[in-house]
């Protein structure tokens, strides 16, 4: 899909091999050298803030899909001429 | 004549709410009480209410799960909050190009866009004694304070596009397409050859907020729709033009 749409070239291929690897990995690598002890309310914290960014992401997404389905709200008119 | 009606919109361009039934009329000031300041308030809250936070407020999902992501390691080490740091400054500098660019296609000024809301309101409440629902003027009045409101918020929205021809020499239009990345004003004045009377010009005016950054709604001088005389925009809604008395 990547070749398709986007033109796999440079940028994607050496953000795949080195980019991607790299920004995932050096949290899990970082507390293989220093391990940190998590508690119950940084664990919770951590999965709470995991969590609004995912609805966060999930809704601007489903706001974008609207948008260019053409049913944002956003998108409606403010005066009543403009009949819905 | 009701404008909306499906078969009497068919039969005119200048459509009026004179004859519309009591519970559309409702419709009508539902439609403009209702939703006016829900999408608003949505807008305000889902774009930010100044433009350089508007990225930050579409992308804050991603932000806010890659801090997430690096939070684990607690606060020991910057490294592992490398790439939160990379996303904010990427978002920023995209900002401030988006910001550039869209300040280079400003050609009026505030007082043209001033002009429209007088325009617009004078006319919207001459029209009250002619339409059905008494509740129309404290429509208008409201929408008057969420577009001074709006243009607080916002700013001036930029123009990029003015005077465009319209239909097959049936009529032409002054056009104004003012759009920022995520405000868009567009209005047409619309003057028809057969119809000289003053009564027989309409004025559209609406505001169009959250239009997706990254595919601004730009409009061609050739992109007008014949029937409606207007430009086309991805908005699905119909306007309808009003008589004036």
């Amino acid at each position: 899909m990547d070749v398709v749409s986007d033109g796999f070239g440079f940028m994607l291929s050496s953000g795949d091999l080195l980019w991607l690897p790299f920004t995932y990995s050096v949290q899990g690598r970082y507390l293989a050298f220093h391990p940190v002890e998590l508690g119950w309310t940084w664990v919770a914290a951590i999965l709470g803030v995991n969590f609004l960014g995912y609805y966060i992401f999930r809704t601007a997404n489903g706001d974008k899909n609207n948008f260019r389905n053409g049913h944002n709200p956003k998108s409606q008119c403010l005066f009543p001429e403009c009949v819905l | 004549m009701c404008a909306l009606n499906p078969s009497d919109r068919r039969r005119s361009r200048l459509a009026v709410y004179a004859d519309c039934p009591r519970n559309q009329a409702d419709h009508i000031r539902m439609v403009g009480m209702v939703a006016s300041p829900e999408l608003f308030v949505r807008s305000a809250f889902l774009n930010g209410t100044r433009s350089v936070f508007d990225d930050f407020v579409y992308f804050s999902g991603d932000l806010i799960m890659a801090l997430a992501w690096s939070l684990p390691t607690k606060f020991d080490t910057p490294i592992t909050y490398f790439y939160v740091c990379y996303f904010t400054v990427l978002l920023v500098h995209r900002q401030r190009r988006d910001d550039e660019a869209c300040e280079k296609k400003s050609v009026f000024n505030e007082s043209h866009i001033l002009w429209l809301m007088e325009f617009q309101i004078r006319r919207g409440l001459g029209k009250v004694q002619e339409t059905c629902a008494m509740a129309h003027r404290s429509v208008y009045l409201l929408n008057y304070l969420l577009i001074l409101l709006a243009i607080l918020l916002y700013g001036i929205p930029k123009i990029v596009h003015f005077m465009a021809p319209c239909g097959k020499n049936r009529s032409y239009s002054r056009q104004l397409q003012m759009t920022c990345h995520n405000f868009t004003i567009h209005a047409s004045k619309d003057y028809p050859q057969r119809h000289r009377e003053i009564h027989s010009c309409t004025t559209q005016l609406f505001l169009r907020y959250g239009s997706d950054p990254h595919r601004p709604a730009l409009v061609e001088p050739g992109q007008i729709d014949d029937e409606r005389n207007v430009s086309v925009l991805p908005v699905r809604r119909r306007l309808v033009p009003i008589r004036r008395k």
